[in-house]
């Protein structure tokens, strides 16, 4: 069922912006800049490193192992006992990041739109809408109609707010402690940990070199679109009323007030989150129906589907009694949870993917080595990593420095931004290469093949 | 949860698992075995929305031992 569905690299992108980015818009920022104070904005970078970890883990997994989800491979490799129950560990995972998602949504809707429709209605109609997407190829293309607009709106927050904005409520920048900045760092990593939702989809990416390009290129936009907000929110509210709202982004939106026509503009910018955001869940369910039906030992997923939303629906009304409990999870315990589960099972992938890697490195797709595309791939692929390597070295600088000289700080910021948008265009580019080079191997195949 | 929402969902659960155990032929036994399991399961959560005060979910758990110790670790300066 899973091998007949067709997404192409750039909706792979984008799924993965929507999965990463939209999620922790709700109430996670909270505790960012609750920690990290004004340099919560620098939350973004280790966090992306680790993620573009788990791409490479996963791609080198549909290297080795073809047309196999990561459920199977984990009863590939560890056997029907140890792998299953991995695997079970890796349901409850996935459970738990729906429990978050759909209980998080339902009380944000409450708060900000319906705030007399019992929470249990909201929850329901939310798992129905679930329950209605069967494959990952019709989320991809409803996303691809979503995700644009919704980073789109997000720039545009830069626009309506510039009569908000004042740099002096981010000042003095890189004040709080190395520590504070590392352990920011360290709490997003449980969001950008999400992205192992996607081992459930290995057989949908058949070339890995390519899927791995639109991995990595979803990744920085995250990063880049992640730390834009946070710019903007601690410049428009500064760290001591951002660090108190229940729904910080949702306040930032609340504080548009371009001119007196232009009223509630949050309606419209929660009417192009929520369908982001819904898809994420999709991902999420998807991904869970499809790790249960691999304990039937089949890939059809549809006979679940409703115990799986009952479950559902019955986990997230059992899971956080109150708004404040679910932003303490997220914001500090979520994060040591995804890592206790996440870093040996990728660890022993990755060395388990090199091991069998190195017996099938004959069978490499992909660009061969020594042309004018490879060079062009190398080439940004390099642009792209040291970008995100000097944004670390860059914040490194400006904190050995601030003290000598305040402006230091703002200096950094500029670089980083800079440092940043060339990644992601680098990352893009390193996609569209091999895309292009994929193309063009295809056609020339045809156009053999007719001639013969 | 509303009581009367609760024994709703309780009796809507168990007319579903009914009905699929009427038709349930194109189906191996595991998979049979999983889908009863996943109704159970339902049935005895939305049961469990009666006591109030139980916790059954992992996350308040893990929040509970978990959460205290990063926020001091965060905060600590």
């Amino acid at each position: 069922m899973l091998q007949k569905q067709v997404v192409s690299h750039r909706q792979v992108a984008w799924l993965v912006g929507s999965v990463l980015l939209t999620g922790s818009m709700i109430t996670f920022y909270q505790s960012l800049v609750q920690v990290a104070k004004m340099d919560a904005w620098f939350s973004q970078l280790l966090p992306m490193i680790y993620a573009i970890f788990i791409c490479y883990v996963l791609m080198e997994l549909v290297h080795i192992y073809p047309g196999k989800n990561i459920f199977e491979i984990m009863f590939l490799i560890c056997g029907k006992w140890f792998g299953g129950f991995i695997n079970l560990i890796l349901v409850l995972y996935i459970l738990t990041i729906l429990t978050v998602d759909v209980k998080g949504l339902s009380f944000f809707i409450q708060a900000s739109l319906l705030p007399q429709t019992p929470l249990e209605i909201i929850l329901l109609v939310f798992v129905l809408l679930l329950m209605s997407y069967r494959t990952l190829e019709v989320a991809a293309r409803v996303n691809e109609i979503y995700f644009p607009t919704h980073i789109i709106v997000n720039f545009l927050l830069f626009l309506f707010l510039a009569n908000e904005f004042s740099p002096e409520r981010f000042e003095p920048m890189l004040s709080s402690g190395v520590k504070q900045i590392l352990i920011s760092n360290y709490m997003s990593m449980g969001v950008y940990g999400d992205i192992i939702l996607f081992g459930a989809f290995l057989p949908v990416f058949i070339q890995p070199q390519l899927f791995f390009a639109a991995f990595k290129h979803g990744v920085i936009i995250v990063g880049f679109m992640s730390s834009l907000i946070l710019l903007v929110l601690l410049g428009v509210m500064g760290y001591t009323i951002a660090s108190r709202l229940n729904y910080p982004v949702l306040s930032l939106v609340q504080q548009i007030h371009v001119t007196d026509f232009l009223d509630r503009v949050e309606i419209f910018m929660l009417s192009l989150w929520f369908p982001a955001f819904t898809i994420k869940v999709i991902i999420a369910y998807l991904a869970l129906l499809t790790g249960i039906g691999t304990f039937g030992g089949e890939r059809q997923h549809k006979p679940y589907n409703p115990p799986v939303g009952f479950l559902l629906v019955v986990t997230s009304l059992l899971s956080f009694q109150h708004v404040e409990e679910m932003e303490v999870f997220v914001g500090y315990a979520y994060s040591t949870m995804v890592l206790i589960i996440q870093v040996p099972l990728l660890l022993f992938l990755f060395f388990r993917s090199r091991i069998q890697g190195s017996k099938r490195a004959h069978e490499k797709t992909g660009i061969p080595p020594d042309n004018r595309y490879s060079r062009f791939y190398r080439a940004m692929s390099w642009t792209s990593n040291l970008s995100i390597v000097g944004c670390l070295i860059a914040v490194s600088i400006g904190k050995w420095f601030f003290e000598m000289d305040k402006s230091v700080g703002q200096i950094v910021v500029i670089v980083i931004i800079c440092l940043l948008f060339i990644a992601m265009v680098a990352s893009y580019c390193q996609m569209q290469v091999v895309n292009h080079y994929l193309h063009r191997t295809r056609t020339t195949i045809a156009s053999t093949g007719n001639k013969h | 949860m509303n009581n009367i929402f609760q024994f709703v969902f309780i009796c809507l659960v168990i007319i579903m698992l009914l009905q699929f155990l009427r038709k349930r032929k194109y189906m191996t036994s595991r998979q049979r075995g999983i889908v009863v399991f996943l109704y159970i399961l339902a049935i005895l959560g939305f049961v469990a929305l009666y006591f109030p005060n139980l916790q059954l979910m992992p996350s308040h758990y893990l929040k509970e031992w978990i959460s205290p110790y990063v926020k001091k670790w965060a905060t600590y300066r």
